[in-house]
């Protein structure tokens, strides 16, 4: 049972005390793993954007003042994730995929019947760009302007992405529950 | 399309998801965020520099030092001499000092010999303050003799005894004060043996000479001649750190995209040589030499490439009525992760210069043939461990073999009567490929290390 506080955890990272540190890291390792698997499927690159960010958390405690604790070190995960996206993987010009979208998806319920796990696995399969968006959007909570200014494109480019992520994820899901339910 | 209330689970089951990170993650983070001392921070290769540069460094000073010692020793050695021949023999003396070979502050008591007119008081004057320093130089050697090490003074004993027996005169410590205090293996020794004549008073005799040869003969000090037909058996340790070139092989259909060089520092490249050899010097220069040796080698690779499946069909209409298709190829990530173990036998030739008694420079020039004891590389694919891979199989043993060449400069340093230490930087290429059976592309592996071997001369009179 963790008999400490955030607060003074943080500040014995802060003195750079490695009891504190690992207490650190224990707490909040398996959320960060999972937000860079989520921008990067590659687990081996995932592994190194996960200890850079680490790296750059414990580094940079100092300049942490007030507020969320963890929406802060989510920050660091995610822009790392997505710095490192930037980095490693060459451009790719946008694909068409309108026509890949014209099934139109039932109104089941198909989420409630999916683990955290298969959930991963089903955003992964997402196409880079729409990928990205969609996490800084759903389960990040930034807005479309905000996306805008971190990507380097338009919000109306960032909405657009969105909508095509939504319908290609429900057809994904939909898919997979129709044929293992065959 | 996803309504809200599907976004919202989405949020809520992502949000709090959990995925474990590797077990060595923690460990790796803590090196980099704990405080290091500069001297713990430099990564492997740096500090392999750094220590070359000190070794390097002192070598020379040290060789260096040697040359300045043995001057100054010929001249000290020179005026103890002197001052003996004065103390013994002042009548004597008084018509030795007109020979030419009288040096160093015995600048009067030359120009008296030059000038043989001179009162004899004024000569006299002068032999009673050398008589002073000769009190002097004989209570500071007899407080230096404790610096001796302990073979100097078994030899040290060894005289005495024979001067009881022989000549019971006191007189000739000096001279041999001088052949002690003189470095081993010095040609200074080897002077007052050869230069002194024989029957000349106050010099050495030929029972002396005899004695001096004969222990220059078995002692420490080692003789020049012989050196041909010296053999040794030695044992080395090597760290080391591996680097690769990318040699494509185009036989198949998978076609490679980009290749990431990795971290070039990382620590998994480290690697160690360790093993025994055997020497024999064919002439004063050249050695051969030959050993066994275990060598540890890691690699790591990645790289993405796509295999001509198609992922994706995009279709275009066109305005006259065509459509094209565009496919999206697959383009997967993959990771080969490798440890090596290799049986090694080796062959190599050493040539030495700039060598005195105690130390000399060498080159090596030498090659390999290595067998693949024991080896795995473990696969991922998009990040997932797909298969590991453990060789040489059952079916082909001798699958995995290659051959490698060395190259290397050093310094080598005698102690203790017949050993030697051996430091030094060498580079190793390997040839063959370890990959070049199953990979589209083969890796050619080259290490960077620094050497220290431990020789020990099986003949000490041949060192």
């Amino acid at each position: 049972m963790n008999k400490y506080s955030e607060a003074e955890i943080i500040e014995g990272c802060r003195q750079e005390k490695p009891f504190f540190q690992d207490k650190l890291y224990q707490l909040y390792s398996g959320r960060m793993m999972a937000i860079c698997l989520r921008y990067i499927p590659s687990r081996y690159e995932a592994e190194d954007v996960f200890h850079e960010a680490f790296v750059k958390v414990f580094k940079n405690l100092k300049h942490f003042r007030d507020g969320s604790f963890e929406g802060w070190m989510r920050r660091i995960f995610v822009n790392t994730s997505i710095n490192s996206y930037y980095k490693n993987k060459r451009y790719k010009a946008q694909l068409d995929y309108a026509e890949l979208e014209n099934i139109t998806p039932t109104d089941e319920d198909v989420v409630s019947q999916l683990s955290s796990h298969e959930l991963l696995s089903y955003i992964n399969r997402l196409p880079d760009g729409y990928r990205i968006v969609f996490n800084l959007y759903v389960i990040e909570g930034y807005n479309h302007r905000e996306i805008g200014e971190m990507l380097g494109i338009s919000e109306g480019t960032s909405k657009s992405q969105m909508s095509k992520a939504k319908a290609y994820l429900k057809k994904v899901i939909q898919q997979n529950i129709i044929s293992e339910r065959c | 399309m996803l309504n809200d209330k599907e976004l919202e689970a989405i949020r809520q089951k992502m949000y709090a998801h959990e995925e474990t990170p590797p077990s060595s993650a923690w460990g790796k983070i803590q090196q980099d965020i704990q405080y290091k001392p500069w001297w713990k921070r430099m990564p492997f290769w740096w500090t392999a520099v750094f220590v070359s540069g000190l070794l390097a460094v002192a070598m020379i000073s040290d060789t260096i030092s040697e040359e300045k010692g043995e001057q100054y020793l010929t001249q000290a050695s020179s005026e103890k001499i002197w001052k003996q021949e004065s103390q013994k023999k002042p009548a004597v003396q008084k018509e030795r000092l007109k020979l030419p070979n009288v040096q160093s502050d015995s600048s009067k008591a030359q120009k008296q010999a030059i000038h043989p007119s001179e009162s004899i008081k004024e000569a006299e004057k002068g032999f009673l303050a050398e008589e002073a320093r000769i009190a002097r130089d004989e209570k500071e050697s007899l407080t230096e003799i404790s610096t001796l090490v302990p073979e100097q003074k078994d030899m040290l004993i060894k005289w005495q005894e024979h001067e009881n027996q022989v000549r019971p005169i006191a007189g000739q410590k000096p001279q041999m004060h001088a052949f002690f205090k003189a470095p081993k293996g010095s040609l200074m020794m080897l002077e007052l043996l050869t230069n002194s004549k024989e029957g000349e008073e106050g010099m050495i005799d030929s029972s002396e000479k005899e004695f001096i040869g004969e222990e220059l003969n078995n002692s420490i000090i080692p003789s020049r001649e012989g050196k041909k037909g010296a053999s040794y058996v030695g044992l080395h340790f090597t760290p080391q750190y591996t680097y690769r070139f990318i040699v494509p092989t185009a036989d198949d259909e998978i076609y490679v995209i980009n290749i990431q060089s990795g971290n070039h520092s990382a620590l998994e490249r480290r690697g160690y040589s360790v093993g025994l050899q055997y020497g024999k010097s064919i002439t004063e220069n050249i050695l051969l030499e030959t050993g066994i040796s275990l060598l540890s080698l890691s690699q790591d690779l990645t790289y993405q490439y796509n295999s001509g499946e198609v992922d994706t069909l995009v279709y275009n209409l066109q305005e006259d009525g065509r459509v094209i298709l565009q496919p999206t190829l697959t383009e997967r990530e993959r990771t080969l992760s490798s440890q090596y173990a290799y049986g090694s036998l080796q062959l190599g030739m050493q040539y030495f210069f700039w060598q005195n008694q105690q130390r000399r420079f060498n080159l090596y020039l030498g090659g390999g043939m290595n067998l693949l004891v024991k080896g795995k590389t473990k696969e991922y694919v998009d990040g997932a461990l797909i298969r590991t891979t453990r060789f040489p199989s059952e079916d082909n043993p001798l699958e995995q073999s290659n051959y490698h060449l060395q190259i290397g400069a050093g310094y080598n340093r005698k102690f203790a009567r017949r050993y030697e230490l051996n430091v030094m930087p060498s580079l190793s290429y390997f040839l063959g490929s370890t990959y070049r059976e199953r990979e589209p592309l083969g890796i050619r592996s080259y290490t960077v290390g620094l050497k220290f071997q431990l020789r020990r001369y099986l003949n000490s009179s041949t060192l």
